[in-house]
């Protein structure tokens, strides 16, 4: 609504000046009279340069480059970690601890997914990199294996034969 | 990359520099994210 062409600058800043206040008054509804505004000064100047310049639909891309300048001045990275059931505090902190270790860097923000199609284990993707220690990717690498063996090794390594016992 | 996200990058650059040090930094990016949440919650129009 905010950067829709047919409304009105001023009614635009309205707007945005209710979301603040808003804002404002959702953190302080409870608390304090004459507790500071959760918007600062800053903040709000700028999104109402962004609605007068007509660029309130840039403001995710904004946030995406800001974060990414935070992170680079912290020395942060981020990894989407993917796992069949969600993480425990202790299993997150240590792969947290050992992705900042692997990377060299000083903190690694986990962004924690659950997809069942992992089956166990982990999948991290960090940038362009990818960590794959699931048990899907390992089922499906030795599927793909068991595929390559020869008949003839087979037979020779005595599985066919336990097969055939078996079957007696 | 598109012009919006090289306008983007632009607003982003000034503002980073406006907030100066690191924890205002983190500030300003985390009020800019509550409008950002809030706002997706007004109507399209």
């Amino acid at each position: 609504m905010l950067s829709h062409r047919r409304i009105a600058q001023a009614r635009k800043r309205d707007l945005l000046d209710k979301v603040i206040a808003s804002l404002d008054g959702a953190a302080h509804g409870d608390g304090p009279e004459g507790a500071p505004p959760v918007m600062g000064d800053l903040a709000r100047d700028f999104l109402r340069l962004l609605v007068a310049n007509g660029r309130v639909r840039l403001l995710g891309e904004v946030l995406d480059a800001l974060t990414a300048m935070l992170d680079d001045q912290r020395n942060t990275m981020r990894a989407v970690v993917t796992t069949a059931v969600p993480l425990l505090k202790r299993e997150r902190d240590m792969i947290g601890r050992k992705l900042a270790e692997h990377l060299g860097a000083a903190r690694v923000e986990l962004d924690e997914q659950v997809s069942e199609k992992v089956v166990a284990g982990v999948l991290i993707h960090v940038g362009d990199h990818v960590i794959d220690a699931s048990v899907r990717t390992y089922l499906h690498t030795m599927r793909e294996r068991l595929r390559q063996v020869r008949v003839s090794e087979l037979a020779a390594s005595g599985l066919l034969a336990l097969k055939a016992e078996g079957q007696a | 990359m598109s012009y919006a996200s090289r306008t983007a990058r632009r607003y982003a650059r000034a503002l980073f520099a406006l907030a100066g040090e690191e924890a205002q930094r983190a500030s300003v990016v985390e009020q800019l994210s509550l409008v950002q949440a809030r706002c997706a919650e007004l109507p399209e129009l």
